[in-house]
């Protein structure tokens, strides 16, 4: 039965009907598809395929996770250091806030933080980067992000900050301010108010999308720290960052992205409210990826901001065509080794670089799957052409 | 089985006309009644009673006859529905007529009441009976009863101003109601209005027009329209009339523009909801969805927004404006619908084969499957087997008789009783699975007891002496002692054929102990040709009755021989995950890539929840169980290439792979005018389609 009004908020509700009922047209993507489905998931479909094993939790995997996690998750000196310069950034922001007329440059709104500090997903960098960790706010300006209110604003923050920390660098971004400070950063992410959009102009201001992109920030950062509690959910958000960490192939997967992914994934649990372990939320977010979930011809996952699935999202389609390929062979590849050697698709333990080419990974000889979209060619638009291409690229290849 | 006919009909012309027919045909021992029951006469008549004196004793193998028995049962519970559903959409617009009939048995009986003193007043143009002479008078100085006589009086003139717009109206004599269409008529007929009048009219013995409707549009109106009286014959009438009117639907628009519908799917992947992209509306139903497509509103849309040139027939306001046109304009307009109707089957063609990948898929399957010279030469391969097996049987039981010590292995069982009860054919040729480069194929032969080497031995001996003329020379004979097997070595025009034939015996399934002894066959190979049997006789039951099954399966199947990487798997774990597949109740092309995501999705891993086999319901046995862990990887790899590969439309290319990487290797070293030239042939068959 359909209720008139949903008790909860739409995210709540494990996809209730009245979501599926809206499906925009696909009209915007090169690969006209008629129709396109769920991707196969074997939670979702327990009575048409009747499995031997229940496998939901996996020890052997569970163990190497675990041990993993304690890699990945930053000291907590560390983390507690990242805090007091955020906070800290974040009072001279405020007074901004407080009294505008102190600072004429721009005027700020709102100040929020966002990003995987805030929901305690951040993990460390890899072993040997340059990389700090860092810490996200969005700021909110009344005024338009003029490039020379954003300097205006980086050098008001390096005036107030003198005397309280050392700070070493402050740059403007194409997304804002990056504030760093040795080994931990905060980037300030500026947007404006969605009234003002309109009046963007990408010679003057910051460009449009980014404007959005950091605006919508804010919007996820709500979703996330309300529904994506639970600390299945956290960890594999930390397993799936550290993944496409380290291996590039993973790289289409934004942040935004994993943590939609990592939410379906222990939670939706063919309408359940039982949440998954992480070690089988991981493997069956592989799957999900191996099975086709950001392909052509498949909904994606739901996105509850933009009231859509991912892949039907109309003003621009997420991913170009050589990133959903590169983002499915990789998985693909990743759920293979996973089968054969855990410890190594996890990090724990080294092994040969599987994307290198064809190499012996526990006794089993092993292949990487082969791109077929490629970078060139994604804009074309005939399948004919993109054919040939293909040929043309294996040729010279 | 009819179905399975229509199977391989869905796809081309090619069938398997024989094998259709003698794919049950299997088990023809006396042990076996109620499957022998089931089977349609086998075309070689003779041979029906396979060991005429043998009394085999049914009691003994109760397990595994009732085991086929209920096969039998539940081929009965597939087939029956399948035959009768094609009754229903027969009689998918009849209720009204039989709703007729049966209650003209009812008026039969009132029909003297009506001649009763009880009278009934009945007004002629309102059709309406009244309780007495004072409501009729009543009724007749009402203002709606002088309406409609104004309207009867102008109706001659009504007619005419309809035809003059074009509109096919269809008009309910008796109740004096017009339809704009067939579907608003039919669902008028169906009514509980004209159920009424229908009661009505027969109580006062009235004549009852035909429910044929008056087509009123002058083009259609060589329809005839039969008058028929009550009593007269009701059923003939109704039969006449179901034919009309199931013609009369299906001569009322086509679908248009099916491939503007969008379906959502929801996440058992069934269909919830389509959306018309032309026409900005949503249905719910295929029903709702169908009769939109044929609809005025989605033409004209589709008119609009898809082809100028069509034209929206008949009822459109194109020949309204036509008409006002002179004469040569009439020409032109005609000449172009003319070439719309071309258009229009075109279009509908286009709409059977949708996608690219159906197409494609179609296409690879005209080109794998066998001619029909190749399945004439099996057949009569297998057929000759058979009978010299038959024979040999016989032999062998005339041998028994004769000299009982002689072999003790044969005196083992009972005197009277041949010790071969019958044949199978399993595998590719009970599946009917075949495709052009399958060689070899496989028969069972059941036996009464456990088989012994012996009698494989003896078997293997005497089976030359028993085929005919003809094949004797072409046919070598090859016991392997180590496979416990009889193979079969046939040069025909097509090729070196080979049978293998297994032995088995349903009375191993009851034996505890694991192997007798040496000199009886292994229980493993015969229970594995036990298994096949089972699992012959599932997918029949249950997979050959999906439409596209045997296709797609073919299709894979011809993967598995071109791709080494998925040279290990089988044809029963492609039945299965098809069968999964088709039972969700989606497209061809769909049913294709959903097996590649559950292969992709990793289910042949080895940390995955596997499958189980459908056939053996108590059993835990994974259908993966048989693969190596390389071999599950690069099954998996392969199938995740294929669904990259179909995802962006390519999936021509998944069935070009070469086998083996080398081959691959150069082939892409050649100079690229060769691969072009692959593709302009690849493209011309496309355009040949």
């Amino acid at each position: 039965m359909r209720r008139s009004r949903p008790r909860f908020p739409p995210w709540r509700q494990n996809r209730p009907p009245y979501q599926h009922s809206y499906r925009p047209p696909f009209s915007q993507h090169q690969f006209q598809q008629n129709q396109s489905s769920d991707v196969f998931d074997f939670l979702n479909l327990p009575e048409a395929f009747p499995s031997i094993k229940q496998l939901f939790d996996d020890p052997i995997l569970t163990a190497i996770i675990m041990e993993r996690i304690q890699q990945i998750t930053p000291a907590a000196a560390d983390s507690f250091a990242l805090m007091n310069f955020g906070s800290v950034i974040r009072q001279k922001l405020d007074i901004l806030v407080l009294s505008p007329s102190s600072f004429t440059a721009c005027q700020v709104s709102e100040v929020r933080d966002v990003g995987s500090y805030k929901h305690n997903t951040i993990i460390n960098p890899p072993i040997g980067s340059q990389i700090p960790l860092t810490s996200d706010l969005v700021v909110v300006l009344k005024t338009l992000p003029t490039r020379e209110a954003i300097d205006q604003l980086g050098n008001r923050l390096k005036q107030d900050l003198q005397n309280e920390i050392e700070l070493l660098s402050i740059r403007s971004t194409d997304y804002g301010l990056s504030l760093e400070n040795g080994n931990m950063a905060v980037h300030v992410l500026l947007t404006t108010l969605p009234t003002n959009w309109q009046s963007l102009d990408s010679s003057l201001h910051l460009d449009r999308t980014i404007c959005k992109q950091n605006f919508y920030a804010i919007k996820h950062a709500k979703w996330v720290d309300e529904v994506c509690i639970h600390p299945s959910n956290k960890l594999l958000v930390r397993l799936l960052k550290d993944l496409r960490q380290r291996f590039n192939g993973l790289e289409p997967l934004n942040p935004w992205l994993i943590n939609l992914l990592a939410h379906h994934c222990v939670t939706n649990n063919n309408n359940s409210t039982e949440q998954l372990p992480p070690s089988y939320a991981f493997k069956r977010a592989l799957q999900l990826l191996s099975s086709g979930l950001f392909l052509p011809g498949s909904n994606g996952l739901y996105d509850p901001i933009n009231d859509t699935y991912t892949n039907l999202s109309r003003p621009k389609p997420i991913m170009t065509l050589e990133e959903q390929d590169r983002l499915c062979y990789t998985s693909q590849t990743l759920l293979r080794a996973l089968a054969i050697h855990p410890k190594y698709v996890l990090g724990t333990e080294n092994g040969p670089d599987i994307f290198a080419g064809p190499c012996e990974l526990n006794g089993v000889m092993f292949i990487a799957n082969e791109p077929i979209v490629f970078k060139d060619q994604s804009n074309g638009h005939a399948i004919d052409d993109t054919q040939q291409q293909a040929m043309f690229a294996e040729v010279n290849s | 089985m009819a179905t399975n006919g229509m199977n391989y009909s869905m796809y081309n012309g090619i069938t398997y006309p024989q094998m259709a027919q003698q794919q049950q045909q299997s088990f023809y021992g006396q042990g076996y009644p109620s499957s022998f029951s089931q089977q349609p006469i086998p075309p070689y008549n003779p041979y029906q009673m396979y060991a005429p004196s043998s009394i085999a004793n049914p009691s003994q193998y109760n397990s595994y006859d009732h085991i086929i028995r209920s096969a039998a049962e539940t081929l009965a519970a597939f087939t029956n529905p399948n035959e009768s559903s094609v009754i229903n959409t027969s009689q998918v617009h009849m209720p009204a007529s039989k709703s007729h009939s049966s209650s003209t048995r009812r008026s039969v009986k009132n029909f003297s009441g009506a001649t009763n003193p009880t009278r009934m007043y009945y007004c002629e143009t309102c059709r309406i009976a009244c309780g007495g002479h004072a409501t009729y008078q009543a009724h007749l100085n009402g203002s709606k009863h002088k309406r409609k006589e104004l309207v009867a009086q102008n109706q001659q003139t009504s007619v005419n101003l309809s035809s003059k717009t074009g509109v096919n109206i269809l008009r309910c004599e008796l109740c004096d109601i017009t339809c704009t269409s067939s579907d608003a008529y039919k669902a008028h007929l169906d009514g509980s209005k004209h159920e009424k009048a229908m009661r009505l009219h027969r109580k006062l013995g009235k004549t009852i027009p035909s429910i044929e409707p008056k087509i009123l549009n002058p083009t259609s109106q060589s329809t005839t329209i039969s008058q028929s009286s009550i009593n007269g014959s009701q059923t003939l009438i109704n039969d006449d009339q179901q034919i009309t009117l199931s013609r009369l639907l299906e001569n009322s628009n086509k679908p248009i523009g099916e491939e503007y519908i969008e379906t959502t799917y929801d996440a058992s992947n069934k269909p919830v909801l389509y959306h018309c992209k032309l026409c900005e509306c949503t249905f719910n139903d295929t029903k709702g969805k169908d009769m939109h497509l044929k609809g005025k509103r989605h033409r004209l849309s589709y008119k609009k927004k898809v082809n100028p040139n069509f034209v929206v027939d008949n009822n459109s306001s194109n020949t309204k404006l036509s008409n006002s046109k002179p004469k040569q304009m009439n020409n032109i307009s005609s000449n172009e619908t003319i070439n719309n109707i071309e258009y229009t089957n075109m279009d509908n063609n286009y709409q059977e084969e949708n996608d690219d990948d159906t197409k494609f898929l179609m296409m690879l399957h005209k080109q794998i499957v066998p001619s029909p010279n190749f399945l004439n030469i099996v057949e009569q391969f297998v057929s000759a087997v058979e009978s010299a097996l038959k024979s040999c049987s016989e032999q062998l039981q005339a041998f028994t008789k004769s000299s009982i010590d002689e072999n003790p292995s044969t005196s083992e069982t009972s005197t009277n009783q041949s010790s071969l009860m019958g044949v199978s054919r399993i595998g590719l040729l009970g599946k009917s699975l075949m495709i052009k480069t399958d060689r070899l194929f496989h028969i069972v032969v059941i036996c009464a007891e456990w088989p012994t080497k012996n009698l494989l031995q003896t078997i293997a001996n005497i089976l030359s002496d028993n085929f005919d003329s003809n094949w004797k020379n072409q046919i070598q004979i090859d016991y392997q002692a180590d496979k416990e097997t009889i193979e079969l070595q046939a040069n025909t025009e097509e090729g070196i054929m080979y049978i293998s034939i297994l032995f088995t015996s349903p009375s191993i399934q009851q034996e505890k102990s694991e192997d007798k002894s040496e000199e009886f066959l292994s229980k493993l190979n015969c229970l594995n040709a036990l298994y096949s049997i089972h699992s012959a006789r599932w997918f029949q039951n249950q997979v050959s009755i999906r439409q596209h099954s045997s296709a797609l399966i073919r299709c894979l199947r011809y993967k598995t021989s071109i791709s080494m990487n998925w040279h290990s798997l089988s044809s029963e774990i492609i039945e299965i995950l098809i069968e999964y597949a088709l039972s969700q109740n989606v497209s061809a092309s769909n049913a294709f890539r959903r097996v590649l995501e559950y292969l992709s999705s990793g289910l042949s891993l080895l940390n995955s929840p596997s499958l189980c086999i459908p056939w053996q319901k108590d059993s835990t046995k994974d259908i993966f169980e048989e693969l190596t862990n390389q071999q599950r990887n690069d099954v998996t790899q392969e199938a995740q290439t294929g669904l990259r590969l179909m995802s962006f439309g390519q999936l021509t290319k998944w069935f070009e792979q070469s086998t083996n990487p080398q081959l691959m290797f150069s082939l892409s070293k050649r100079p690229y005018s060769d691969s072009d030239d692959n593709n302009s042939t690849k493209r011309q068959c496309i355009e040949f389609e």
